[in-house]
């Protein structure tokens, strides 16, 4: 074979040979770069849901919070005005337990009243009797 | 008492009188330019490392010529051209080195410790970053490996011998080494002498090459990054991994080099592996202990009878061809990524595709430095110097295997 063909061809072979090595390295540093970006990108997946919990609940807290708050509005103002507009409707357990002890509270001093006027006439209760009552 | 002739009382000097004038002359030259190669070493101008053992060695083993009983003249160094095992058992128990030389030398063992050391030191990440660029002025700085061997063989050598000397223009003394074991084994100690010698002289000798082939201007580029440019850092797991491949992947495509492979590769999977205690073996004792006795080896190799060989004067041009029109190529390689780059790019960088580790990345760095002190374009010279390894053990792949088959 010819001097000049054959160094052609081994200086042919030797390019090929070390773009093929500089390929295998293009290619593996690219293909630990993709896997790193894919790692990369579902850690940022992972924290944006965990953000965006956090978020949903701290805006879930948020309403709840409000509505507790504006019921709670509500049920003060139910509770102000269900003695003379009634709107029971409206009002939860604990406040009609609460109106109603207040109810309870209001009879009981009437009853008192009444015990006062009821076991004794009017003719004769003593002057203690009625600062008793004014009293109360 | 009986007369004692001092020729025999004192037979360094008596050989010396008795051999022919060229003999005696080259044995005296010898015995001068390995001096001369101590001195040099002690004054940096040559790697001291491994000239002050060659030098020496090639003093002494010049001046310690006896006459044997035979009536031959010999030493008790070594003896490199036996081959016939009961002789070789008997030179062993005798010739003091012989043990080294059979069994590390010849058998290119040292030649894979030295190249295992350098694996250890190399940092492929460097190369991962900009694998094109890198192998691409490396090819280029292979420019003389290739063209010597058509002008070797216009010269009068042999395929095998034009092809073993032409890797001097690789500038990697191992490889120059397996290479001649492998394709010239009877040429094998002047070539890889007249290889150490000329990379000693690269780092002294390259820089000219670069004024004169680089204008100033040029040598002043400072290569100019986009932010999507900017070089990532390479995990070591990946550097292993590629390490793995490649060594596989060549030692598939050439197992005649198979051990230089292996060496290298070696080499940087145990740096990626993080194995502190056999780093440290490895680039230290090992390296440092491969290299001297290489260079002791060397030394010891230029016996005047030995290496008296008409093709020493041939062997000392074709290696200086070689080494620079390397260095040319490397330059012109740095020129074409200049244009293709447009302008972006320093050309001083192509002479480190040239493998003489670290040296002519070290050279090009310097040179630019002195052009622009601001302009720092080391990482892409180490990358390049580091693809010069590589292309350079892959053509010692080629030349083995396919040199054979046609000469």
């Amino acid at each position: 074979m010819n001097i000049y063909l054959l160094t052609l061809y081994m200086f042919l072979l030797t390019f090929a040979i070390g773009f093929i090595v500089a390929f295998i390295i293009k290619i593996s540093v690219r293909g630990v770069e993709f896997s790193q970006t894919i790692r990369d990108e579902k850690y940022h997946q992972e924290m944006r849901r965990l953000r965006s919990i956090k978020r949903i609940r701290h805006i879930k807290n948020t309403s709840i919070l409000g509505k507790i708050e504006e019921a709670s509005n509500n049920k003060m103002l139910n509770y102000y005005y269900s003695n003379y507009i009634r709107k029971r409707d409206n009002v939860t357990s604990n406040t009609a337990n609460e109106i109603a002890e207040h109810q309870i509270e209001e009879a009981s001093n009437s009853k008192l009243l009444n015990y006062y006027y009821g076991n004794r006439k009017r003719d004769n209760l003593t002057s203690n009797d009625t600062n008793e009552i004014i009293e109360h | 008492m009986e007369k004692i002739e001092l020729y025999k009382l004192f037979q360094g000097v008596g050989t010396l009188l008795e051999s022919d004038t060229t003999l005696m002359l080259t044995r005296i030259g010898f015995v001068l330019l390995g001096i001369l190669l101590v001195y040099l070493g002690k004054k940096g101008v040559l790697e001291p490392l491994l000239m002050i053992p060659m030098g020496l060695g090639m003093a002494a083993i010049n001046a310690g010529v006896l006459f044997m009983p035979n009536g031959t003249q010999g030493n008790l160094f070594l003896d490199p051209l036996v081959t016939d095992p009961d002789q070789l058992m008997d030179i062993m128990q005798i010739d003091f080195l012989q043990p080294l030389y059979t069994l590390t030398f010849s058998n290119g063992l040292i030649a894979c410790f030295v190249f295992m050391g350098i694996g250890v030191l190399l940092d492929i990440g460097y190369v991962l970053q900009r694998p094109y660029l890198s192998i691409f002025l490396a090819l280029f700085a292979e420019l003389g490996t290739f063209a010597t061997i058509p002008i070797a063989q216009a010269m009068g050598l042999n395929l095998r011998e034009a092809a073993s000397i032409a890797m001097v223009g690789g500038a990697d003394g191992p490889m120059v080494l397996f290479t001649s074991l492998s394709l010239a084994k009877h040429l094998f100690v002047p070539i890889t002498v007249v290889a150490y010698l000329y990379l000693g002289l690269t780092y002294g000798g390259y820089p000219y090459l670069i004024k004169l082939m680089v204008p100033k201007k040029l040598r002043a580029i400072k290569i100019e990054y986009k932010k999507s440019e900017i070089p990532k850092t390479i995990p070591s797991s990946q550097k292993l991994a590629l390490a793995v491949v490649l060594c596989t992947l060549l030692c598939f495509l050439f197992p005649v080099a198979a051990p230089l492979f292996f060496s290298l590769f070696m080499g940087v999977a145990i740096r990626e592996s993080g194995l502190k205690p056999v780093i440290d073996f490895i680039s230290g004792p090992l390296l440092y202990g491969s290299t001297f006795f290489l260079g002791l080896m060397l030394g010891v190799l230029c016996e005047a009878h030995l290496i008296l060989n008409p093709k020493i004067l041939l062997l000392l041009v074709v290696g200086i061809v070689s080494l620079f029109l390397s260095g040319v190529g490397g330059i012109l390689g740095g020129y074409i990524m200049y244009f293709i780059k447009r302008g972006n790019f320093n050309p001083v960088i192509g002479i480190a595709g040239v493998s003489c580790v670290p040296s002519t990345a070290k050279v090009a760095q310097k040179s630019v430095s002195e052009a622009n002190p601001y302009s720092v374009v080391l990482p892409e010279a180490i990358g390049a110097n580091i693809s010069g390894v590589i292309t350079t053990a892959i053509i010692t792949g080629i030349y083995i295997t396919i040199i054979p088959l046609f000469g």
